[in-house]
């Protein structure tokens, strides 16, 4: 049961994330739902079932709104992936954590996107990636993070405390 | 120890798994980049599902975006209003006198079937259609129209709006569309200058909604406030409007004129497209 309604949620958020969260841009940064979710889900998921739902809502992104197929799928792949290897040793319950994960994969998925459509062969612009607009968009996602993060919380029964140190 | 070993082994095999998706991911990119004549079965299915519902979903946005829009440029619209009567009474007063009148033209037609001269830029009629979804990638500027190959538009057929040309498309499905728009790195547009047709070169999308490029012919002159339209060499027919220069500079290696666009249409608020399906030649 739990199964199908993480399916039926990464569908609606695709739908969304490509109609109405396309309009809520700052400066031409927009939110990347998709990636956040997946972070969110994977922290709480056995890896094997945090690489099917980032494999689903890559493939699905990608065919949707993509030039080519794969990026998306193989940048969440990778992410999935890399949180099930450091998830026993997060603190999950501080707001740190989402933060930083939403943080450090941004940053991968422009690294990987970068890499990618450059070996392919499309033209690059080197500054857009530099720009401040990065840093908008980073922060911008982050924000977001924080907040999905806390659905899929309680969504597996968990609250996040403030961690006093 | 058991517990310790199954654990290594199922940790083991996650990762031969990923290694093996990521690779396959690598290929699937490979084989899907570049001009692809049609989109996989799967992805035109995928398409037919989910562009019903990007549309519905849209529809709201649209409408309250254009109402939005109207309110809040109301003056704006207003001045726009009163400068576009007076443009067309001018334009009135030009098809009256201009020098071809109908009857040459008529006459010009059968000349041209009686010798079986087909025009190269041949074109049904064109397709309205609504932008239901943008890719919110930062590497290409494409978005999908809710019309495709059941309305007569396939892939390179010329996209455009009321303010000039807004790009082409890239793949078609039954029902929907995506399109590569001219503000998009990959994305290159020949122009000619309004002004003297004999001011050429191209222009390319770049990092802002601008669009950058060069003069073929580093003598010719070209000043900022020139408009430019298609040249008619590539797929894009003749005489579309691409928008006006705003800066004039050398390139780096200082051997050709670089200019600055700024593109007709605002492709932050365009919402609305007019397809132009290529008609078959005989």
């Amino acid at each position: 049961m739990n199964r199908i309604i993480i399916f039926v949620m990464l569908t609606i958020n695709i739908i969304l994330q490509t109609t109405i969260l396309n309009v809520l841009t700052i400066n031409g940064a927009s939110l990347n739902t998709s990636l956040l979710l997946i972070i969110a889900i994977s922290v709480y998921l056995e890896p094997k079932e945090s690489l099917l739902y980032a494999l689903y809502s890559g493939l699905l992104l990608d065919t949707v709104t993509g030039v080519f197929i794969g990026l998306n799928t193989f940048i969440f792949l990778l992410i999935a992936y890399g949180i099930s290897i450091i998830q026993e040793e997060m603190v999950k319950e501080s707001y740190l954590t989402p933060l930083l994960l939403g943080m450090a994969s941004i940053v991968i998925y422009n690294f990987f996107s970068l890499f990618f459509v450059y070996l392919l062969g499309y033209t690059v612009r080197l500054a857009h990636y530099f720009s401040f607009n990065t840093f908008i968009e980073i922060g911008y996602n982050s924000v977001f993070m924080l907040l999905i993060y806390t659905l899929v919380s309680k969504f597996y029964n968990r609250r996040i405390k403030e961690v006093k140190y | 120890m058991v517990t310790a070993m199954s654990k290594s082994f199922l940790n083991r095999k996650i990762a031969i798994i990923t290694t093996v998706l990521l690779i396959l991911m690598v290929i699937f990119m490979g084989i899907t980049s570049g001009d692809r004549e049609q989109v996989s079965a799967v992805e035109r299915w995928i398409g037919n599902i989910i562009t019903p519902i990007q549309r519905v979903v849209m529809t709201p946005i649209h409408a309250v975006q254009d109402r939005v829009y109207d309110i809040a440029n109301f003056a704006q619209l207003n001045q726009q209003n009163q400068e576009l009567e007076q443009r067309l009474i001018e334009k009135e007063k030009e098809l009256i006198e201009s020098r071809l009148s109908e009857s040459e033209l008529e006459e010009l037609r059968g000349l041209r079937e009686a010798l079986n001269y087909v025009s190269a830029e041949a074109h049904g009629e064109p397709i309205s259609a609504r932008i239901i979804s943008k890719s919110n990638a930062d590497w290409f500027n494409v978005f999908t129209i809710n019309a495709g190959e059941n309305h007569g538009i396939n892939q390179d057929s010329v996209v455009l709006s009321e303010r000039g040309l807004v790009g082409r498309i890239i793949e078609a499905g039954d029902n929907w569309a995506r399109v590569m728009s001219i503000s998009d790195s990959n994305s290159s547009v020949s122009f000619k200058v309004l002004r003297d047709d004999n001011v050429e070169g191209i222009v390319q999308g770049s990092v802002s909604e601008e669009l950058e490029g060069y003069l073929f012919d580093p003598r010719m002159e070209i000043e900022v406030g020139d408009q430019l339209v298609t040249s008619g060499q590539g797929i894009f027919p003749e005489g579309i409007l691409i928008g006006e220069v705003t800066e004039i500079g050398k390139s780096r290696e200082q051997l050709l004129d670089a200019v600055t666009v700024q593109p007709a249409v605002d492709f932050q608020k365009i919402n609305r497209v007019l397809v132009l399906g290529l008609e078959e030649m005989n």
